[in-house]
C-alpha cells in the first residue's frame, strides 16, 4: 500500500514538473472560481444589503470552507475521476480492473493534482482569516478541519457514485460533471432555498448539509445533524462500493 | 452550391443529436435551470419586490443566453486533440472549422428559435429585435471562433477539468449569470462591459429591458466584429503553433 503511494506521489512531482504550463493554467483558473464567488458575496452585501441571519464574514466562511474540501478533493481524486470518466465511456478499465489491487481506489486515485495543492494553501488561509474574525476556540478550529477532510470525502464518494452509474447510463455524459455542478449550487445558505429542496438536499442527498455544516456547527455546536452527517458518508461509502461491484459485472470492454 | 450540399448532412447530425441524445440536452437544461432559480432565491432575499422583479427579468434572460452560446464547441476541439482523433479530421478534405461550426448551430438550433420567440414577447421595441437578429448572427461566429481558439489550449494543457472550472467562473461572472454587471465598480465596469462573453449576455438583455439608442447599438455592434476578427486571426495563428506540438496519439 506505501508502496504504491510513494509510486504515484513521485509520478504526480514529475508530471507537475514537466507539464508546468498545464500546472500554471490549473491554478490559475481554479483560483479565478474561488475570486468571483469571493467578489460576488461582496456584491450580495454591498449597499446595506444582507442575507437574513448570516453576516458577510460567515458567507465568506462558507465560500471559503466549500472551496478548501473542493481542492482537498481536486487533490487527491480529480485525475483519478477525470480518467475514470473516460475509461467507463470508451471501455478501458481493463488495466484498472486486471490488477491485484482494490480496483474501486485504483481508479479513483491515479495520481495527485500538485497545482490544487497552492490553491487548497490559499483558500485555506483566507478561511482561517474569516474565521480568526468570528472568535473561535481552538476545539471549534479542530473541528472545521476535520469537517474539511469530511465534507471533501462526501464530494469523493457521491462523485464516484455518479460515475459508477455511467455503467449503466453510457451517453449520459454530463454524469461525471453533476456532483461538481450540485455543490456550486449548494454553496449558499440553506435558508434561501424552498422547504422541499432544503428537505431534499439535508436530509436524502446531503450536499446542502455538507456544504453549511461548518457554519451549523460553529453557530449551534455539536448536535443531531453533526452525527447524521457522518452516517450518512459512510451509508453512501457502502453504497458506492457496492454500486462499484455492480458496476464492474455490467463492464464491457471494448479491447 | 456544391460545397453548401457537402455540409449541409452537417447541420442536420447537429439537430439531429438534439433529439438523439435528449438525455445530456435536459441535464445541461436542469442544471441551467437550477443555476438561474439559485440566483432568484438569493436576489429574492436581498431586494425589495419591483427591484427584484427587473432583476429577474434580467436573470432569465441572461441565462437564457447561456443556453444559446454554449462552450460546447471548447471541449468538442478539446476532446478531439486530447484523444488524438483530430488526425481523423485533418487529414478529411473538409474543413474543420465549418464541420464544428454547423454541427455545434445544429445543436444550438431549438434553443435559437425558443429564444427569438422569448425576445418577441418580452420586448416591446421592434428595431431592438430586428437589430440583436443581425448582432446574434456576428455574435455567434465571434463567441465561436473564441470557444475554438480556448479548445486550441488542449495543445498545450493535458488536464481538461481546470478549463471546464475556469471558463465556467468566467462565464458566471462576466455574463451576468449572478448579477447584472453594472453591479460592479463604474471603473471597472467602463471598460469590462465590453469583454466577448459580457457581449453575448450581458448586453443584449440589458438592451431588451432597458432598450438603447441608436449610437450604443452601433458601438456594440462594432466591438463584436472588432472581437471576431481579432479571434478568427487568433485562432488560426495558434492551431498553426499548435500542431506543431499535437501528438497525434491518445493522451
Amino acid at each position: 500500500m506505501i508502496r504504491i503511494g510513494k509510486t504515484i506521489w513521485k509520478k504526480s512531482i514529475e508530471e507537475f514538473l514537466i507539464y508546468r504550463t498545464t500546472s500554471i493554467i490549473t491554478f490559475v483558473l481554479a483560483l479565478i472560481f474561488l475570486i468571483i464567488e469571493l467578489v460576488t458575496g461582496n456584491i450580495y452585501y454591498a449597499d446595506n444589503r444582507s442575507i437574513p441571519g448570516w453576516t458577510e464574514n460567515q458567507y465568506f466562511i462558507l465560500i471559503t470552507f466549500v472551496n478548501s474540501s473542493t481542492y482537498v478533493y481536486n487533490i487527491f481524486f480529480i485525475l483519478g475521476h477525470e480518467e475514470l470518466n473516460d475509461d467507463i465511456l470508451e471501455g478501458n478499465l481493463d488495466y484498472v480492473l486486471i490488477r491485484p489491487s482494490s480496483s474501486y481506489w485504483l481508479s479513483a486515485i491515479r495520481g495527485i493534482d500538485i497545482p490544487s495543492i497552492f490553491n487548497f494553501i490559499i483558500t485555506y488561509i483566507l478561511l482561517i482569516i474569516f474565521l480568526n474574525k468570528e472568535v473561535i476556540t481552538q476545539f471549534q478550529f479542530i473541528v472545521v478541519n476535520i469537517l474539511i477532510i469530511t465534507t471533501a470525502l462526501m464530494i469523493f464518494v457521491l462523485n464516484q457514485i455518479c460515475l459508477t452509474l455511467l455503467f449503466w447510463f453510457n451517453g449520459l455524459v454530463g454524469l461525471g460533471g453533476v456532483v461538481e455542478d450540485l455543490f456550486n449550487f449548494a454553496s449558499r445558505p440553506t435558508k434561501i432555498f424552498p422547504k422541499i429542496i432544503q428537505n431534499i438536499f439535508v436530509f436524502v442527498l446531503p450536499i446542502l448539509l455538507a456544504t453549511n455544516i461548518t457554519n451549523e456547527f460553529l453557530k449551534y455546536g455539536i448536535q443531531s445533524y453533526f452525527i447524521y452527517y457522518l452516517i450518512l458518508l459512510v451509508l453512501f461509502y457502502v453504497i458506492s462500493r457496492f454500486l462499484w461491484r455492480l458496476g464492474i459485472k455490467k463492464y464491457v470492454s471494448a479491447n | 452550391m456544391k460545397k453548401i450540399k457537402k455540409y449541409m448532412p452537417i447541420l442536420y447530425l447537429g439537430m439531429k443529436d438534439n433529439l438523439v441524445f435528449r438525455s445530456n440536452i435536459i441535464l445541461t437544461i436542469i442544471l441551467q435551470v437550477a443555476n438561474l432559480a439559485v440566483s432568484l432565491w438569493i436576489w429574492n432575499l436581498l431586494l425589495p419586490h419591483s427591484d427584484f422583479i427587473n432583476m429577474a427579468r434580467y436573470l432569465i434572460l441572461t441565462n437564457t443566453t447561456t443556453l444559446i452560446f454554449t462552450t460546447t464547441p471548447l471541449y468538442y476541439l478539446a476532446g478531439l486533440i486530447s484523444s488524438g482523433r483530430l488526425s481523423m479530421y485533418i487529414t478529411k478534405p473538409i474543413s474543420l472549422f465549418w464541420y464544428i461550426f454547423l454541427y455545434s448551430f445544429g445543436r444550438q438550433f431549438y434553443i435559437l428559435i425558443f429564444y427569438l420567440v422569448l425576445l418577441v414577447i418580452l420586448s416591446n421595441n421592434f428595431i431592438i429585435v430586428v437589430f440583436l437578429f443581425f448582432y446574434f448572427i456576428v455574435a455567434n461566429f465571434m463567441f465561436f471562433n473564441l470557444m475554438l481558439l480556448l479548445g486550441e489550449l488542449s495543445f498545450w494543457i493535458i488536464n481538461m477539468w481546470p478549463l471546464r472550472n475556469g471558463i465556467n467562473a468566467i462565464y458566471l461572472l462576466l455574463g451576468g449569470l449572478y448579477f447584472p454587471l453594472n453591479m460592479l465598480d463604474k471603473r471597472i465596469y467602463s471598460w469590462l462591459q465590453y469583454n466577448p462573453f459580457s457581449l453575448v449576455t450581458d448586453v443584449p438583455a440589458r438592451l431588451i429591458i432597458s432598450g438603447g439608442n441608436t449610437n450604443a447599438i452601433i458601438k456594440y455592434f462594432f466591438v463584436v466584429f472588432l472581437w471576431l476578427v481579432g479571434f478568427n486571426f487568433l485562432r488560426k495563428y495558434i492551431f498553426k503553433i499548435g500542431i506543431k506540438k499535437y501528438e497525434g496519439v491518445g493522451a
